[in-house]
């Protein structure tokens, strides 16, 4: 999809000898956005948009070796040989190399005296290929100014890293003007670089607003500073929702203390290695000291936190190189708490920076963006309700910007699993987001368009046919009748539940789910054949999914008749 | 005088008569004529004599007897039975009839022919085929009706007579139908007139429509059609085989022979006879182009390709006979594209031998060969002897040397062995004036060849062209704008040679700075900038006014403004008339010449601002230094002279002056580094020093690094608060500056707590750098433990600090805090270290 921005200012950030202000434009295409005020602790902030620029540019995909020179050298090589092969006569053969050799020094002496000219034009081609990609591909960072706090989310240029600063006010000193809304803010390679001289001696301002730093009113187009045109793929935006949809479910977690963290990135950094496995593998023992394991040299990071669950837990992460774009924070953060969902699953750090958060949110892998080969919206709760409702539940959120579940459904009166799912299907479609830090929903357009009725009925429509084949059997095994909850118990945590279920090829299975107060899956294993192959990795079995749907439908009855 | 041929005329219906003759005999220095008339040639009984008369007056006396046979009815012989064929019964017949009436352009045949339109047969396409090849107006109804035909062959062959008989409105109307045809993209390619665009847009195209889409184009017969046309039926080789795409070809092969462009004809030609040898064709139902009717039909068969190949040779005999200026170019444009690559050793088949139309060309009188017509294939005839010296092999000799220049276009075109001997060999021997007689076009392309002996005919000439007092500068332009660097090098040579000439032309240096080639303008630009000093003031002026116009209107070429296409007029002005272009242009026309999409022009309009007296109060401080930024190198270079005189103003806002120091650039920061000594930074104090420091780039905080030192000796300790310093610098994230302030701190830093505390957030950035100052690390532990063991509070922050990275996986930082925290505790156990101590201890004792 073609995503538009058009900014009539500059975002950059302008030092005084003792002020300065960090001006950052928004998007005139997009809803009025404001907020201006005054940093309280701008080395913090500083160092949160440092990490935030860090995770945009990053790239770890892997990157082959250009062999281009290599293979023209081989092809001389070649052409040479055959020419000589075809040289008989022994003089033609002595004047051959003379003149090769002569013709070597020339190339040589060529390349000597070209080597300024090619250092600079290759520099202008980074400059312009920076540039441009800036131009043509990065998507700006979306940028939420809420009540309580102001947040920035962005994706890796890889789309296998999330992140997000969320800023509270108290980060913020003599507010002076606030609109609350969602935009994207011009942030370029340049601002990053601006954004590194920000001092706590110099009393900075913040402002967020359409000039930014400085409004353009001349030139063509008058008033415009940039367009861009993104060209945005579809799997960046599935990816963003994804990452609500894993946030949404339910996590293990435990806090790491900086040092820790601090240790597994310089291991990372002092070793590499080609051998697999390449894992992060986190071992969680009850009542002992979390491990952080580096495979495959199995070496053991034993951290301070000891895990208070009851079973033990071992998952293992991929592309943990990622881990890198948290090292600015280090000396900053408090604390830092992981998220892990499982199995190659994704997994989120939550740096507490005091009134910043920062989260970072990794894939499976590196290769395996958000929404490759995963389909981790199966593992939420499906859309429970009706275009109107979940329109209803939209605009409650919107007018509160933030909200508990638990609060919008008083709002509203559709009931806490209705309103829950509804909250959770808004966040799957870029509506609404989960605060991780805050433990709250929260209104996030995440494009311009506006949430209207039709489009609220399009979405029920999309849930209602689930283009997912897994979502499609599901719903076919629980119409047909062919689901049977054998046992249902209600855990701390949420609800465990066993039951049998005849699949949509004829086998009758034993499915076992964990899911949470939310109806989201913790965990499942199944007896069929695609769970023993790929466990969760793929997204959970149509076997899970109706038993899951079972389960949901049997809330509902509940929580009808409770309302 | 030279007495004109025998003229035989025919009576189509005078049987004793039909035969009358009319000789010139001479008789001294007087002319007899005699007109014998009888039945046949053998039979001439009625003989009369005029004269003697003299020459002037025979000629005159021959030409009214001529006349007056012709007013008897008597025609041309071999016309009357064309004429008569046109009545025949079978189309095929008809047909032949009226192409050789055609290629005699005889008017006489206009009338037969329309009639034949009348009533449209199978041979209708050749009829109105002739027509247009008459070129007689009063074909034009009729044509003008073929040319709105649906079906192809007929809608062709009216398309074609149209624009041999020239009707203007027709052909626009007939073109107009054409671009209706085209597939959107590909009319809209057209309408820009670039030929790259063309082919882009026609590789778009499916194959079903690509077809139609390259003989309409070819139609239209506008720039750049014709190539993309061709392009897309040979290109990938082969590709014109494909059902939908073989009739096509077909078609452009047939206008190309209508209208005579022997290129054309020569590329599709060789193509269709080397395709042919891969690839007997494939059966498809197709529609007829023919009736429009869908019938199986096989596509590119091996028989329709020997028709093809057979009337290739027949059309050039035809020229041979009819045109035969014409030939020796047809002949040489239909040798151009043959290989060595496609003789083929096989069977008893000479080497050329499948090269029909190659080998009807250079070996048609030679006795060596035998052909094989069925298969189209010359086999040598054995104990053939040898071609004797001097003894011509090719057809048409004498047409050859009618146009030496066609020596000369194979020479530079063929890439055949034998083409190249062939035509070597002529201009060597035969027709060594051929080669002064090519134009300059044509002697270049010589320099492309292979063989060294051609391409040293070709220098040899080229230099023989060219003399430096008066130098042919249309030979040289085409030179330095060659793609081929070989002949490029001696045209940039020569423009060096000849520079006194043509940097006096203005003409010449605006058409020589806008050459071809990038090497080429750069070349001229240098000269004409050397020769500058040399011009008048008045000349000055108008060469500057005259670049300014060609660089802030430039004339597109090809349809789009090629890159670097101003680089020559932009370097001139640029770099040797900045001044005087300044004085003519105003200042809002620089500036628009910044928002040019050129870069050279955007270069140019720098360089006018940079000497434009108030450009700087005008654009303003701000708008200059976003110039100073700009990618363009020439456009930073005229900014930062703008800049120089605003050097107070740097000196009052350094915050610019510090914006220029974090340049992307390195020609900016360096600028801005020379002009730090010159605005005195140190002299702000605390506050311009550490702005200085602040910035992210290396260079410019090793000069802050070298400022602030010289600041503190010089100044003393009192005038600099190092401590506040510290405090700064502390803040900063770059390693290097990281580095410089924990030096600051472990040398100048007081005793206290609050002093400690100031520098907490370095230590920290130090001790949990990730890529770590390893020296740095050990002196800040080693110091946190010295500070920790002063007092109580000072304790408490080394404790908390150590405690933070205590258990670092690093061994050698795992030990060194763990020791110094154990020193802390020992001093204050009541420190947060997390240190047991066991056993007590004296105070400094170690642990």
């Amino acid at each position: 999809m073609i995503v538009d921005a058009r900014y009539a200012g500059e975002s950059g950030v302008e030092h005084g000898l003792s002020t300065g202000k960090v001006g950052l434009a928004t998007n005139q295409l997009r809803e009025a956005t404001y907020f201006k005020g005054e940093l309280r602790r701008p080395l913090v902030f500083r160092d949160a948009m440092a990490a935030l620029h860090h995770v945009v540019i990053s790239d770890f995909r892997y990157q082959p070796k250009d062999r281009l020179a290599f293979k023209a050298w081989l092809a001389e090589q070649d052409r040479r040989f055959l020419l000589g092969l075809k040289t008989k006569s022994a003089a033609a053969k002595v004047e051959l190399e003379q003149l090769e050799s002569r013709l070597a020094l020339l190339d040589a002496q060529r390349e000597q005296r070209r080597k300024p000219f090619l250092a600079a034009r290759q520099r202008y081609v980074e400059w312009a290929y920076a540039h441009q990609y800036e131009l043509n591909y990065l998507f700006d960072p979306v940028i939420t100014v809420h009540p309580d706090e102001v947040f920035f989310e962005a994706f890796s240029r890889d789309e296998s890293s999330y992140a997000r600063v969320g800023a509270t006010h108290a980060l913020f000193g003599d507010v002076k003007e606030l609109r609350c809304g969602t935009t994207n803010i011009d942030f370029s390679v340049a601002l990053a670089r601006q954004l590194d001289r920000i001092r706590s001696y110099r009393t900075t301002s913040f402002d967020i607003a359409p000039g930014g730093l400085s409004v353009h009113t001349t030139g063509p187009g008058g008033g415009v500073h940039k367009e861009k045109k993104i060209e945005l793929p579809e799997s960046w935006v599935q990816g963003f929702h994804q990452v609500q949809s894993t946030m949404a479910m339910g996590l293990t977690s435990f806090e790491v203390a900086p040092i820790d963290l601090f240790n597994i990135i310089r291991v990372l950094m002092r070793k590499k290695t080609r051998e697999s496995p390449r894992a992060l593998r986190w071992e969680l023992v009850p009542g002992k000291r979390i491990r952080a394991v580096l495979e495959p040299w199995e070496l053991p990071i034993e951290l301070a936190t000891r895990h208070r669950g009851d079973r033990d837990v071992v998952v293992r992460t991929w592309g943990r190189d990622r881990l890198k774009t948290l090292a600015r924070l280090l000396p900053v953060a408090r604390r830092v708490t992981v998220y892990l969902a499982g199995l190659g699953m994704p997994s989120f750090y939550l740096v507490d920076l005091g009134e910043l958060s920062f989260v970072l949110g990794l894939s499976g892998w590196t290769d395996n963006d958000w929404a490759g080969g995963a389909k981790f919206d199966l593992l939420t709760r499906r859309l429970d309700g009706s275009a109107p409702e979940l329109l209803a539940v939209y605009a409650a959120l919107k007018e509160r910007r933030f909200a508990t579940a638990s609060a919008l459904a008083e709002a509203t009166a559709f009931g806490l699993e209705k309103t829950r799912s509804a909250l959770s299907y808004l966040c799957q479609i870029g509506r609404a987001m989960i605060d991780l830090y805050g433990g709250v929903y929260r209104h996030r357009d995440l494009f311009t368009d506006g949430f209207t009725a039709a489009e609220a009925q399009r979405a029920v429509s999309a849930a209602v046919e689930e283009a997912n084949p897994a979502q499609k059997a599901a719903r076919s095994v629980f119409a047909s009748d062919n689901v049977r909850i054998i046992a249902r118990r209600p855990v701390p945590t949420g609800f465990k539940l066993s039951g049998s279920v005849r699949g949509t090829g004829g086998e009758r299975v034993r499915p076992q789910l964990h899911v949470d107060v939310g109806g989201q899956i913790v965990e499942g294993t199944c007896t069929c054949r695609q769970h023993a192959s790929y466990q969760l990795t793929k997204g959970p079995c149509e076997h899970l999914l109706a038993l899951r749907l079972a389960h949901l439908d049997e809330l509902a009855r509940e929580d009808a008749a409770k309302h | 005088m030279k007495a004109p041929a025998l003229v035989r005329l025919f009576h189509p219906t005078k049987a004793a008569e039909r035969l009358a003759v009319v000789t010139w005999e001479r008789a001294g220095d007087r002319v007899m004529l005699q007109v014998a008339r009888g039945k046949n040639r053998r039979a001439l009984l009625d003989a009369r004599m005029f004269g003697p008369l003299s020459e002037a007056d025979a000629e005159v006396a021959h030409a009214e007897i001529v006349a007056g046979l012709l007013a008897e009815g008597y025609v041309a012989a071999g016309l009357g039975q064309l004429l008569l064929a046109l009545d025949a019964k079978t189309p095929r017949a008809r047909a032949r009839a009226a192409l050789r009436l055609a290629w005699r352009k005889e008017r006489a045949a206009v009338e037969p022919l329309l009639r034949l339109t009348e009533k449209p047969k199978e041979d209708i396409a050749t009829v109105v085929d002739a027509l247009g090849m008459i070129g007689d107006v009063r074909a034009l109804p009729a044509v003008r009706g073929e040319a709105e035909k649906k079906l192809l062959s007929r809608r062709r062959s009216g398309v074609e007579a149209l624009y041999r008989l020239g009707d203007v409105e027709s052909i626009a109307a007939a073109k107009g139908r054409a671009r209706e045809r085209l597939p959107e993209a590909v009319r809209a390619a057209v309408a820009t007139g670039s030929g790259a665009a063309m082919v882009a847009a026609l590789a778009g195209v499916s194959v079903k429509d690509r077809g139609l889409a390259a003989d309409t184009l070819y139609e239209l017969d506008e720039p750049g059609c014709r190539d993309a046309a061709l392009g897309a039926l040979l290109e990938p080789p082969g590709s014109f085989t494909q059902p939908h795409l073989w009739r096509y070809a077909k078609s452009v092969w047939k206008r190309a022979l209508l209208r005579h462009d022997v290129e054309t004809v020569g590329r599709l030609s060789h193509a269709f006879e080397i395709q042919s040898r891969a690839t007997t064709g494939a059966r498809e139902t197709l529609k007829s182009g023919y009736d429009g009717e869908p019938r199986s039909t096989r596509v590119f068969s091996r028989a329709t390709v020997a028709y093809l190949r057979r009337r290739a040779w027949r059309w050039l005999r035809m020229l041979a006979r009819h045109a035969p200026e014409q030939y020796a170019l047809a002949a040489a444009a239909c040798l151009a594209p043959y290989q060595d690559g496609d003789d083929v050793l096989k069977g008893n088949v000479a080497a050329t031998g499948r090269s029909y139309l190659l080998h009807r060309i250079l070996f048609d009188c030679s006795p060596r060969y035998t052909l094989n017509a069925r298969s189209l294939t010359f086999r040598p005839k054995p104990k053939a002897p040898p071609p004797s010296p001097g003894v011509r092999e090719e057809a048409f000799p004498e047409l050859w040397d009618l146009v030496p220049r066609a020596y000369v276009r194979v020479l530079g075109a063929a890439r055949h062995t034998q083409a190249q001997r062939f035509a070597y060999e002529a201009v060597t021997r035969r027709a060594p004036n051929a080669l002064q007689q090519a134009s300059h076009a044509e002697v270049v392309t010589l320099l492309s060849v292979d063989d060294p002996r051609i391409v040293d005919l070709g220098l040899t000439e080229l230099r023989r062209r060219f003399d430096p007092h008066k130098p042919d500068l249309e030979l040289v332009l085409v030179l330095v704008g060659s793609p081929k660097d070989l002949v490029r090098n001696y045209g940039l040579a020569w423009l060096g040679e000849c520079a006194r000439v043509w940097t006096r032309d203005r003409a010449w240096a605006l058409r020589l700075l806008g050459a071809g080639h990038s090497e080429a303008r750069d070349a001229a630009a240098r000269l004409l900038l050397a020769a500058l000093p040399a011009l008048g003031a008045d000349e000055r002026r108008a060469l500057a006014a005259e670049l300014l116009a060609r660089v802030e209107q430039p004339a597109p070429m090809q349809g789009t403004l090629e890159e670097g296409a101003l680089a020559g007029y932009a370097e001139v002005l640029r770099s040797g008339l900045a001044a005087v272009a300044a004085e003519q242009c105003t200042l809002e026309r620089a500036l628009a010449l910044l928002d040019a999409a050129d870069d050279s022009a955007v270069s140019v309009g720098a360089a006018l601002l940079a000497v434009k007296p108030g450009a700087l109060p005008m654009l303003g401080t701000t708008r200059v230094f976003a110039l100073a930024q700009h990618g363009t190198a020439a456009v930073r270079r005229a900014a930062l002279g703008m800049l120089e005189g605003a050097l107070d103003e740097l000196r009052a806002a350094p915050a610019l002056l510090f914006s220029l120091l974090d340049s992307d650039w390195d020609d900016v920061r360096a600028r801005a580094l020379g002009w730090l000594d010159r605005v005195d930074v140190g002299a702000l104090g605390l506050d311009g020093l550490v702005g200085l420091a602040d910035s992210t780039r290396g260079d410019v905080q090793a000069k802050a690094q070298a400022m602030l030192i010289n600041a503190m000796a010089r100044d003393g300790e009192g005038a600099v608060d190092v401590h506040e310093l510290l405090g700064r610098l502390a803040q900063h994230p770059s390693p290097a500056m990281r580095a410089f302030a924990v030096e600051l701190a472990l040398i100048h830093l007081k005793a206290g707590y609050v002093r400690l505390a100031k520098c907490e957030a370095l230590f920290r950035a130090v001790l949990f750098d990730v890529r770590p100052n390893r020296l740095a690390k050990r002196r800040v532990i080693d110091f946190l433990a010295e500070r920790g063991e002063q007092d109580e509070n000072q304790a408490e922050l080394a404790a908390q600090l150590l405690a933070d990275v205590v258990r670092t996986r690093t061994k050698d930082d795992h030990d060194r805090a763990l020791a110094a925290l154990a020193r802390v505790t020992l001093a204050f156990p009541s420190a947060p270290s997390g240190v047991r101590v066991l056993g007590a201890a004296r105070p400094g004792a170690a642990p």
